[in-house]
């Protein structure tokens, strides 16, 4: 298919792609640049930072899951000795307006503090500023609340019924988005094909749980009137006028100085309210104030839970294997409010087929309200279950026919003569090879060896199973992902750009700027190095790697949707390019030399076969900052350059939605392939071989990308096995700190062996594609695979997650 | 309303000696960071199910934010700020994390690195795999996944020494 | 999650804790802090006043004398799961004890607050019940011995009253040819226990001739399980073992958050095989 694109960023990507000469940093597994200050502890996380005169706020969390609150006494809590100021929901009505959201419903409000009433259990109904945290505490367990409890409204689908209990009364039902979309024909599809399997399946909350929580300080100066924020979650610097909207200041007099996060797993995504809030305590007592969730209020109330749904979903197939549609009907509890709108629908939607040449495709969705913590972004942001739902289908219909599963999936797989390959939905994959990674998994799996050791093992009584499962993993999203839902969206961004800026000290020290809160466990600064060395010759670890506040910054949206990696790759390479372009025209004139003639080497320019006629880059800077009548003539001094890169491929959804348009088209490929074994008496999961291969395009570091794999791998095992909200019949979350909250240790995971195949991407600098989410979107459906596998004996249908030792030990026991 | 009296506490934390008035129910975490400004040790749960927060007391690992300041009066502690030199060259131990991606955010890094401290010095040749991640089981990761922390601590033991 | 504000005693002696415990009615007995700490962090407990023992000098010692062993209060878990003399005289403390939290724990978690403290998962509430031990408390007043079959008497709940402390635990040497097993079963590794097992069979001319069983979580408090009129006389074989099985038809284990009492019903007879047939392995070596 023929794509038009934005000749800026085709110019970026066809400048910078992997060529014949080969890359020399871009592919190495140099070690992370920001590894020692980590490392000696001095990371300055938001908990590191500390202000003079900062003070510290507590919140007091909701013991209700929904109720009217009818009074609030502060004066005990105002009483004790080193508090500041105590605040509540009446304060935020009349000094703030309410939180902003990419859903745009003016009937779903979601405030700093509650007002009126509180919509699920730990939600904030009052906040302190104190001297220091400890009395900020005390104070709030002196705040008392009258409550009017309300009944709970907990199963999303006795939400959608008449005569619910409303969460949002403005919105008059607890249903916010109910459609249909349809590609192809699904029905048709269906009643032509020879076969069909169908799944009910349950995908619970979790929530990524970073070890590092939400954390701000609000720091307003009056005389200026600029409140700083320092934050460790505000990305999207061109949405930051939102935040200002909310705290009534005009938006250039906000600043939001980007922190370094300890992890985020998508729960820093745009994660405003903490920032917002910061602001407002300070602005409210006009001091510094420090506030930072501690671990039970990021479990409750950090406003990013993970999908949590119900589906049940329909695969059409032939007596063959081949696949000819699918139908998904999907009732998604999203917690009390919608942040992104069903913008986790989206995600599902740019690889809906996944793999597979599937032509007709329906999704159903209905979003609905409920008195829980709201869903935002986990890693995967809604793929991971879809993938999770698509792959156990495919299990299911190699099960229907006496089909190994290797081969039903390898039979269906978009062939590597298809690219860019038109997905039903609108989005496309931009390359690939699939049969490529599955031959290369296999090769190192031993498939045949595994398959005959659980045979074997079988007959001796032991429960081994395997699991192999395929995946996309799209990368880089466009905003248009949050808003298509709608035919006439009230707001309907198409921008989600990223930028960088270069300025060559005259000493000839590269430093480069990035715009967003960027480093959340990634490796921004690496990535930048790394590119930076290649454009320029020089040694990644010279780089110096700054980041703007928000009023110094370009647009950014920063890390999130695999994005981050492609995007400052494709910003820095433009940023370069201008350099070199000005570097080049003040080489040429210093050296008279032809433009042409020139290249970048050891860490300076000169002429091509002339390794006498160089210049450093310290000269070059010196005559750009000191020598203005050395420069061209038409030259101003300076040697600095900016870049903004938009999103390369974007377009709009058609008015009908019947297609999507572009809006995530740079998509990676894995398989995994484990076996396991099952204790079916104590249902403890113990794995012998966990073999991955991912493609996910040019690699630019592979030594941190197979971290990323891994611990994406993890977290999904964690969702796989261990990780789910429990709630009791009020709504109170029963698991609300790690004693009952179980995250995986070392001692509960494999060790992983990862290959790499390297499908560029045409449309991206060097060809990079994103993988930070990829090893989270395969775990859940091979863990469901293997231990089905395991238990084949007792006819075990895995339906739900997490799989649970105590599920394991039932079916087991069959009575 | 606080009658509770302060307490003097006298504390040796990385071979210097420090002497401090806290409040009895200061946790020992909060006084290394605030207190003693040394914010290298991080609090992940502050209720003693991650590890995020190990330091090492008298030479073994402790969860420091289940011991109170008070607790350590007359005792030596050993934090993260003591692995590298004082010119900031890291110690084998900690280069070995770096040279194979043994963390990603750093959040947990402290704490595993003083883990990783107290049994590459019992077990300088490093042990198995398996007792590698049963040493450090008892903290939480939630980036890496652990094996190539595993990887980092078994380098390091081959690199002759430990932290 | 910071605590709430407590007044503190360190007091050096024991005569002096006990005055402390004495005159404050309410205050909390601060050992090892690996239960009473995160209780007091989520603020669960806001105890006014806080006895920190572990200064007081005399409680941690280790003695092993002709298979018994006696262990002071204050010993670290850590140091009791290391001894090997301890190991020798009685295996299922270092193979139980291994089990309860890490070794980062360990480190701080006390035998005497263990018991005190009385979770129902507690390693050591199954093994002092196994083995019998006596448990030495005492007031200002006095000092008296409680059998561990005693002492757990709750959740939580022991035989102590207000102003007493656990000072010693005694374990009586085991018969020669006895074997151990110890089996647990958690959420993940070394989590609290959903279950756990522990079992003894001592062989004398080839059978067993005298046995025991505690079961952890069967029950809100250490379970006992009657396996001597059982096993006795008779090779601790699977027709055996299913006897003991059958016998535990009437479980009413609890049910929380973690698991259902089904689950643990289930794990109950799961652990209790593999525990005993461990056990009876491990007695013939004895006999060896």
């Amino acid at each position: 298919m023929e794509i038009e694109q934005d000749p800026n960023a085709s110019r970026i990507a066809g400048d910078t792609a992997p060529g014949d000469a080969g890359l020399r940093w871009i592919g190495k597994s140099i070690n992370r640049v920001e590894d020692p200050r980590f490392l000696r502890g001095e990371g300055r996380y938001i908990d590191d930072i500390t202000l003079p005169n900062m003070l510290h706020a507590a919140i007091k969390r909701s013991p209700h899951a929904h109720a009217r609150i009818k009074s609030i006494d502060t004066s005990k809590a105002e009483a004790l000795p080193g508090v500041v100021r105590v605040l509540t929901g009446q304060d935020v009505k009349e000094h703030a307006n309410p939180l902003p959201s990419f859903s745009m419903n003016p009937g779903i409000q979601h405030d700093m503090i509650a007002i009126e009433k509180v919509r699920h259990y730990g939600e904030c109904v009052a906040a302190v500023v104190a001297e220091n945290r400890y009395i900020a505490e005390d104070a709030c367990d002196l705040i008392e609340i009258e409550y009017e409890v309300l009944p709970a409204v907990l199963d999303p689908l006795k939400a959608r019924e008449e005569g619910s209990p409303l969460v949002h009364e403005a919105l008059g039902k607890n249903e916010a988005y109910s459609r249909t979309f349809s590609f192809g024909e699904v029905d048709k599809a269906f009643d032509d094909a020879a076969r069909r399997v169908s799944v009910d399946l349950y995908w619970p909350r979790s929530t990524g749980m970073p070890m590092d929580t939400n954390g701000a300080i609000g720091d307003y100066d009056a005389g200026t009137g600029v409140l700083t924020i320092h934050a460790n979650s505000m990305n999207f610097t061109y949405f930051l006028w939102l935040i200002a909207g909310t705290l009534k200041i005009p938006s250039a007099k906000l600043k939001i100085v980007p922190v370094v996060a300890g992890g985020s797993f998508g729960s820093k995504f745009f994660m405003h309210k903490v920032p917002t809030f910061a602001g407002w305590l300070s602005l409210m007592v006009g001091k510094p104030v420090k506030y930072i969730e501690d671990r039970v209020t990021h479990i409750v109330n950090n406003d990013h839970a993970g999908s949590d749904r119900r589906y049940k979903a329909e695969l059409a197939f032939e007596d063959d294997g081949t696949f000819q549609a699918l139908r998904i009907d999907c009732v998604d509890d999203y917690g009390a409010y919608l942040q992104f709108g069903v913008g986790t629908h989206g995600n599902a939607l740019s690889q809906i087929c996944g793999p597979y040449t599937i032509d007709h495709v329906e999704y159903s969705l209905a979003a609905v309200l409920t008195n829980k913590n709201q869903q935002g972004a986990y890693r995967g942001f809604g793929a991971e279950v879809s993938n999770w739902i698509l792959e156990r289908l495919v299990d299911h219909a190699a099960h229907d026919l006496g089909m190994d599963r290797v081969e039903i999936r390898r039979k269906n797989l978009i062939q590597a003569d298809a690219f860019p390959y038109l997905t039903p939905t609108g989005n496309i994959y931009d390359s690939g090879n699939y049969p490529g990674v599955l031959d290369k998994v296999l090769a190192d799996f031993d498939y045949d060896y595994w398959v005959k050791y659980r045979d074997d093992a079988r007959k001796e009584g032991r429960h081994v199973g395997i699991g192999v499962v395929a995946s996309q993993e799209r990368s880089v999203f466009s905003s248009t992902e949050f808003w298509f839902w709608f035919d006439e969206p009230a707001f309907s961004p198409t921008s989600s750009p990223e930028s960088a800026s270069i300025q060559i000290e005259p000493t000839g020290q590269i430093v480069v700027t990035l715009h967003s809160q960027a480093m959340w466990g990634n490796s921004p600064e690496t990535v930048v190095s790394q590119v930076i060395a290649e454009e320029f010759d020089v040694d990644p670890t010279s780089v110096v790697i700054t980041y703007a506040d928000s009023q110094h910054a370009l647009p950014g949206t920063g890390p999130g949707g695999s994005r981050y990696t492609v995007m400052v790759s494709g910003a820095v390479a433009g940023a370069a390019s201008q350099m070199k372009d000005k570097i080049k025209r003040i080489a040429a004139n210093k050296l008279e030399a032809a433009e042409g003639d020139l290249e970048f080497r050891d860490g300076g320019v000169g002429v091509k076969g002339a390794p006498d006629k160089q210049l450093s880059l310290s000269d070059i800077a010196m005559m750009a900052y000191m020598f203005k009548l050395d420069l061209p003539p038409d030259m101003e001094s300076g040697l600095a350059t900016q870049w903004t890169y938009d999103h390369p491929l974007t377009t709009l959804p058609n008015a009908d939605r019947s297609d999507l348009g572009m809006f995530y088209p740079f998509v990676g490929h894995a398989w995994h392939m484990a076996v396991v074994e099952v204790d079916p008496g104590t249902g403890r999961v113990e794995f012998l071989r966990y073999s991955a291969v991912h493609d996910a395009g040019t690699v630019v570091n592979p030594k941190t990308l197979n971290g990323q794999i891994i611990g994406g791998t993890v977290q999904g095992l964690g969702t796989a096995m261990l990780e789910e909200y429990l709630y009791d019949d009020q709504g109170r979350v029963l698991n609300e700190n790690f004693e009952h909250y179980h995250l995986p240790s070392s001692m509960d995971v494999p060790t992983m062996t990862i290959g790499h195949q390297e499908t560029p991407s045409p449309y991206t600098a060097y060809g990079i594609k994103g993988a930070g989410e990829g090893g989270r979107m395969l775990t859940p459906a091979i863990m469901s695979a293997a231990v089905e596998d395991a238990l084949s004996p007792y006819g075990v249908r895995i339906t739900s997650l997490p799989i649970s030792a105590e599920q394991i030990v039932e079916w087991a026991a069959g009575d | 309303m606080s009658t509770i009296e302060n307490q003097l506490v006298t504390v040796t934390v990385n071979g210097r000696t420090y002497e401090r008035e806290v409040e009895p129910r200061k946790a020992l975490s909060d006084f290394l960071r605030e207190d003693l400004e040394l914010t290298g040790t991080h609090v992940a749960c502050e209720h003693g199910f991650c590890g995020v927060c190990n330091i090492l007391l008298d030479g073994q690992t402790v969860r420091s934010c289940l011991l109170f300041a008070v607790q350590v009066d007359g005792a030596s502690i050993e934090t993260v700020e003591s692995l590298a030199a004082s010119d900031g060259t890291l110690n084998a131990l900690q280069q070995a994390f770096n040279d194979n991606a043994g963390l990603q955010c750093g959040y947990c890094t402290p704490g595993m690195l003083m883990t990783a401290k107290e049994y590459l010095d019992a077990n300088p040749d490093g042990g198995t795999d398996d007792e590698i991640r049963e040493a450090i089981s008892g903290v939480l990761c939630r980036c890496t996944g652990y094996q190539q922390i595993v990887e980092s601590i078994r380098a390091a033991a081959s690199a002759g020494k430990g932290a | 999650m910071k605590p709430a504000p407590f007044a503190y005693h360190a007091p050096k002696t024991l005569d002096e804790a006990l005055t402390l415990l004495a005159d404050q009615p309410g205050a909390r007995v601060l050992a090892g802090g690996q239960s009473l700490v995160p209780r007091m962090r989520l603020r669960v407990e806001k105890p006014a006043t806080i006895i920190d023992i572990n200064r007081v000098v005399g409680l941690d010692g280790i003695s092993v004398d002709a298979g018994a062993v006696t262990v002071g209060a204050l010993v670290r878990q850590q140091a009791l799961v290391t001894h090997d003399g301890v190991a020798a005289a009685h295996p299922v403390l270092r193979d139980a004890g291994s089990y309860a939290g890490f070794h980062t724990t360990r480190h701080r978690g006390t035998v005497g607050g263990s018991i005190a403290f009385a979770a129902p998962w507690a390693e050591l509430a199954a093994t002092t019940t196994l083995l019998g031990a006596t448990i030495t408390v005492r007031s200002v007043k006095a000092q008296r011995e409680i059998a561990a079959s005693d002492f757990f008497v709750g959740p939580n709940e022991t035989a102590l009253a207000a102003d007493e402390l656990v000072t010693e635990v005694h374990f009586p040497a085991s018969a020669a040819a006895t074997g151990f097993g110890f089996h647990e079963a958690s959420p993940r590794y070394r989590d609290y226990a959903t279950a756990a097992a522990a079992a003894s069979i001592t062989i004398a001319d080839g059978v067993c001739s005298s046995a025991a069983l505690v079961l952890l979580r069967a029950a809100p408090t250490p379970l006992s399980i009657d396996v001597a009129s059982i096993l006795g006389g008779r090779a601790v074989d699977e027709a055996a073992i299913e006897d003991v099985v059958n016998s535990l038809a009437g479980l009413d284990p609890p049910t929380d958050i973690e698991a259902s009492g089904t689950h643990r019903r289930r794990l109950a007879v799961t652990l209790t095989r593999r525990a005993l047939a461990d056990a009876w392995v491990n007695a013939q070596e004895a006999v060896a």
